[in-house]
């Protein structure tokens, strides 16, 4: 796989949507981007004047991965192939949704009542409440 | 436990109250209304409270380019020597720590952002005493010196 040129780093912060920041002012050698992606995660990249390239392939590694939020190397240059963002929807695992029991409840009845986590698993939010305080009752 | 100085108070005795967190090192607990409250620290205390974060900077030799990443800001910096390199990295982090604390409700609600508040603060500090490319670049305490 090649290593970038800087110039491929400013066309893949435009194909993928990336905003231009004002920011850079301390040091006119960059230009700083960056993009605000919709799970809240704010992604920061610098892009150097020069004509030259990331020539290591450590320091680019972290680049892609730590700045760019990139799974794999292949969705930069992709990205710059087939001219689209890159679609990072899945790069963080979403919280999960549905019904819940509140964690000290949970820990409870397995730790402390002794039950089984596959049968505490099965309970409902209120047959776990009302198995809890037959726990309490029973052991005074 | 004392009670929060109410906002009236503070401004009344802001100058005793500055003396009792900076020089005698006493956080002072302020408070508007039911809701809001802040803590005055000296810096002295502020830079306890985030003494334990450690930069931990790598140094990449690029041909006759020298690259330092900051993993705790996924930052670098480069240049054609280390010196270079090193400067360019610590405007890189100040230029951060600007812009975090500039916008800071929308960095510590990002979920790649928020853990680097204490980090932020401890450069931020750092910065202003004159010695962030010490912290930056602190020996690890166990290295031999």
């Amino acid at each position: 796989m090649p290593q970038p040129r800087h110039s491929d780093l400013r066309r893949f912060c435009e194909v993928d949507g990336w905003e231009e920041t004002t920011k850079a002012r301390r040091n006119p050698d960059h230009t700083r981007y960056r993009k605000l992606l919709d799970d809240g995660r704010v992604l920061r990249t610098k892009v150097s004047h020069g004509r030259g390239s990331i020539d290591d392939p450590s320091l680019w590694k972290r680049i892609w991965r730590d700045q760019l939020a990139l799974d794999s190397e292949d969705e930069f240059w992709e990205a710059l192939s087939a001219k689209r963002p890159v679609d990072r929807s899945a790069a963080m695992p979403s919280a999960p949704t549905g019904p819940s029991k509140p964690a000290w409840l949970v820990n409870s009845l397995i730790f402390t009542a002794g039950l089984p986590e596959e049968e505490v698993a099965e309970l409902s939010v209120e047959e776990a409440e009302r198995r809890w305080l037959e726990f309490c009752e029973r052991s005074g | 436990m004392p009670a929060p100085l109410t906002i009236t108070e503070f401004r009344r005795s802001i100058g005793p109250v500055f003396t009792e967190a900076v020089q005698r090192h006493r956080p002072v607990r302020i408070g508007r209304g039911a809701r809001e409250s802040g803590v005055l620290f000296g810096d002295e205390e502020v830079l306890a409270l985030v003494a334990n974060r450690h930069f931990h900077p790598e140094v990449f030799q690029e041909g006759e380019e020298v690259s330092v990443w900051l993993p705790e800001f996924a930052l670098y910096g480069r240049g054609p020597s280390f010196a270079e390199a090193r400067d360019d990295l610590l405007e890189e982090v100040r230029e951060y720590v600007e812009e975090y604390l500039g916008e800071v409700e929308l960095y510590t609600r990002a979920p790649n952002r928020s853990d680097h508040f204490p980090f932020v603060i401890r450069a931020w500090l750092a910065d202003g005493a004159g010695e962030l490319a010490d912290v930056l670049f602190a020996p690890p305490a166990d290295a031999a010196v």
